[in-house]
């Protein structure tokens, strides 16, 4: 009695009721029905206020987890599978359809023919777009956990990814000659004799590849050296799938790469870049300037969530680097957004980069920039 | 308001509770509650319930006095009049998928537990017509008979006898309380720890299309949902029996290890207990039962499982699945049952349980084609071949472990160590009876958490038995 009374009591009398580590604003109490009509939908309501507020809500989750993890070697969420050797991955953006992440890269899961031209049309359509305006333009696409260390991945998508089957796009992607792609798997695949390619708990890059990389893509793009190499420290960094692994101290060891010597000006937040916010109201940007370099360019990389971690690396060829993340980049936005950047940033080198598992998501928000950008 | 749910077990339990036992008008708190809890999922259907109490209680009434009416028309016209209601909300939509003329443009909806308590309202009229309770006069009692929650929505079908004296008069022991909590916390663990587990895979295999399902998996689908189905409803049953005993109420015991069976009529004698005595005592022995013609016998046999069937949803599956178990009890009443009397245990096990698996299949099955489809497959005709949706995508180490738990617990284990602890007891042979019943507390105490555990990290938590 004195259990199931406990919740109800700490729910009662805790104010605080806002805090999530959910990725989401938990649901707040509902008002009264007017209508007698509306109260079905008042006690569903409830039912979810009270699943989200109830006390010790947090200690129940995080408690759950860990012995789910501790028991099983499982993880709660959907999203993340957990793999040998403390490999933990990231499988899908969408919680209502595990692996779909892991079934795109390792080619479980093809798309239509007729989508896969699509992409590649919209592709060299937005590179002819930024080429007729003068500026460099790149696609970076970078290879997933599960395509590099597929043997730490269980059954059945550790044979999902050990068939050396190419990705969908992969192949029409190396046939092109005229546009580059640059799409590091045989690079990321030798070095793992020699670096940790990914940390086993996060999904991201972190330390040391995306600085290798960085300096790959200005060698083999655009033929930029590095100015030197840096010093690098060894940092415990906290996984990145915090959100998904509530309760677990789950941490991998890395290096953290000293840029201090460089004077960099770094900007980070939403207000970076001046006028941004009219054109993407949402946006995260980072902005470096490294005034050691001397030298007009200037190279403003579009990505998704794994453009935060190989930015400030390429302080090491730019004197400035523009980093934004167009994940919240809605298709209203879209079309101001390129024009603005082409027109009013006037980067000499624009990159736009995404991981292996977004390229449908690119595709689809293309599909209307691209027809936009034609009418002009 | 389901029984697993934050809901109920951390607001509405508690509170209902500390009123219920603080105040001495019990059956008024427990009347009201009960319709509180019907209005948190139907609240447009409440009006319904208390139409039908309110029927009932008129034809009780009616058959008690015998106004210028034979008992039998009043007693028939009341069964109608139920059966009216239930019909009107349960099959019009199946009727007018299938005839023309019931076509309607809007959707008739399914108001919660209907099948319960129009079955429970049923058997009032039929115990008073036959004596075997008294009239209930006042119409708040014969209300909570009717609504009373823990039943309310997915049984035990209590019948009116087993209770109406309850009702007026029941006692409120710690025992009882002791017990009735130890049995709530099994129901709730049966749900929380095993049905929903395994529902995870149940329900992802069988929503596979007929490219992707492959022989193994549809094998695994149909096991994981003939475990899921078993201990979602006992679970079910059981917090309803140990919500029951708490407020001093005996429930009927609704499942009795229906897998350790060795025929499929041994099956129906442990399988929703309280639904096929219902079904023998209300229609089976009306109909003749087995006191006519063997022909005749098979036909009442094969008329109360089709209507069963027909009970559990509306929908051709739920109909051939009532035939297939109505084929199988005729089979063995033609001398199969004989036969497995007397074969090896494991054989009659073995058809028992392969008998019981594909009827789930063809419970579970969306329509015709996908049951087609999923058997196909199961008997290595299918077309599925993938590496996509293997065995090893859905069995993961929780489940896995949970399979081993449902399949142990789905044989009386619990009850043989329970008994050898209390005869030990009994006999004071053994001194370590004390750390036994302390582990027995642990267990109670470890499950009971664990199922908080689970319910309040899960989001996955809707009753089977819901859909009936």
């Amino acid at each position: 009695m004195l259990v199931i009374s406990m919740p109800a009591v700490k729910h009662i009398f805790t104010k605080d009721k806002l805090k999530s580590d959910e990725n989401r604003v938990l649901v707040q109490k509902p008002s009264f029905p007017k209508k007698i009509d509306d109260i079905k939908g008042y006690t569903n309501q409830i039912d979810n206020y009270l699943s989200d507020q109830f006390g010790f809500r947090k200690i129940f989750i995080r408690s759950s987890n860990k012995l789910r993890y501790q028991l099983f070697n499982e993880i709660s969420s959907k999203q993340i599978t957990v793999g040998n050797n403390g490999f933990i991955y990231f499988n899908s953006h969408i919680a209502d359809n595990p692996n779909l992440l892991i079934k795109s890269v390792c080619n479980v899961q093809s798309l239509p023919k007729t989508f896969q031209q699509k992409t590649i049309s919209l592709f060299k359509g937005l590179l002819n777009y930024s080429k007729r305006l003068d500026i460099i333009s790149d696609i970076a696409i970078i290879p997933t956990k599960g395509k590099i260390y597929p043997e730490n991945l269980p059954e059945p998508q550790k044979s999902w990814c050990t068939r050396n089957s190419p990705a969908w796009w992969e192949s029409l992607f190396m046939n092109e000659k005229h546009y580059r792609i640059y799409y590091p798997l045989k690079k990321m695949l030798d070095l793992k004799s020699s670096v940790q390619v990914y940390l086993p708990k996060h999904f991201h890059w972190h330390g040391i590849l995306p600085n290798i990389i960085a300096k790959d893509i200005m060698k083999s793009l655009w033929s930029i050296d590095s100015i030197q190499n840096i010093e690098s420290e060894k940092v415990n960094v906290s996984t990145d799938l915090r959100t998904h692994t509530l309760g677990l101290k789950l941490y991998d060891s890395s290096v953290k790469y000293n840029f201090d010597e460089f004077n960099i000006v770094i900007c980070e937040g939403k207000n970076c870049i001046n006028g941004i916010q009219s054109v993407y109201k949402n946006n995260i940007s980072y902005v470096y300037s490294n005034p050691l370099i001397n030298s007009d360019t200037k190279l403003v990389v579009l990505a998704d969530s794994f453009g935060q971690y190989i930015a400030k690396n390429f302080i090491l060829g730019f004197p400035e680097v523009i980093v934004i993340n167009i994940n919240n980049l809605s298709l209203d936005e879209q079309f101001k957004f390129y024009e603005w950047i082409v027109k009013e940033v006037k980067p000499t080198h624009l990159l736009h980069l995404m991981h292996d598992g977004g390229i449908y998501g690119r595709t689809i928000k293309l599909e209307r920039l691209m027809k936009e950008i034609e009418k002009v | 308001m389901v029984f697993s749910s934050i809901t109920f077990l951390f607001y509405f339990l508690p509170l209902f509770l500390v009123l219920y036992f603080i105040t001495p008008f019990k059956n008024t708190v427990l009347l009201i509650a009960s319709l509180l809890f019907y209005a948190w999922g139907e609240a447009g259907y409440v009006l319904l319930l208390l139409v039908s109490i309110g029927l009932n209680y008129l034809f009780g009434i009616l058959i008690d006095k015998n106004f210028n009416l034979t008992k039998k028309t009043v007693l028939v016209s009341g069964i109608v009049i139920n059966l009216v209601l239930l019909g009107y909300y349960k099959y019009f939509n199946f009727l007018g998928e299938n005839i023309s003329f019931f076509k309607a443009e809007s959707q008739v909806h399914l108001p919660l537990g209907i099948s319960f308590f129009t079955f429970q309202a049923i058997s009032y009229l039929f115990d008073v017509y036959r004596k075997e309770a008294r009239v209930e006069k006042n119409i708040f009692n014969l209300a909570l008979y009717i609504s009373m929650f823990p039943q309310l929505i997915a049984g035990p079908i209590v019948r009116f006898k087993t209770v109406a004296e309850q009702i007026h008069t029941r006692f409120h022991t710690l025992d009882n309380i002791s017990k009735g909590v130890r049995i709530f916390i099994i129901g709730l663990a049966q749900k929380a720890l095993i049905a929903n587990t395994v529902a995870v895979s149940a329900d992802a295999i069988f929503a596979l299309n007929q490219a992707s399902l492959t022989t193994s998996t549809a094998w695994l689908g149909a096991f994981s949902y003939s475990l899921q189905i078993y201990f979602d409803f006992a679970g079910y049953s059981n917090m309803a029996i140990g919500l029951g005993l708490i407020m001093g109420f005996s429930f009927p015991q609704n499942f009795n290890y229906p897998y350790i069976s060795k025929s499929i009529t041994e099956f129906w004698r442990r399988w929703h207990m309280s639904l096929s005595s219902w079904f023998r005592d209300y229609l089976y022995i009306p109909l003749g039962g087995n006191r006519v013609s063997p022909f005749r016998t098979y036909i009442n046999l094969m008329v109360v499982f089709l209507l069963c069937g027909l009970w559990h949803g509306a929908a051709w599956t739920f109909i051939i699945w009532g035939a297939y178990h109505g084929f199988f009890l005729i089979l063995e009443r033609l001398g199969f049952k004989k036969l497995l009397d007397t074969s090896w245990r494991l054989f009659s096990h073995t058809y028992t349980l392969f008998v019981v698996v594909i009827g789930w299949v063809i419970f579970r099955a969306e329509d015709f084609n996908h049951l087609v489809y999923f058997l196909k497959t199961m008997f290595g005709l299918g077309q599925g071949q993938t590496i996509e949706f293997v065995p090893s995508l859905y069995l993961t180490s929780s489940l896995s472990v949970t399979l081993i738990f449902a399949t142990v617990f789905s044989m009386p284990i619990y009850h043989f160590l329970f008994r050898q602890m209390n005869m030990k007891e009994y006999l004071q042979i053994d001194i370590k009876v004390t750390i036994l019943k302390i582990m027995f507390e642990m267990y109670y105490i470890s499950i009971f958490l664990l199922s908080l555990l689970n319910i309040a990290s899960g989001s996955y938590n809707p009753f089977i038995y819901f859909r009936f």
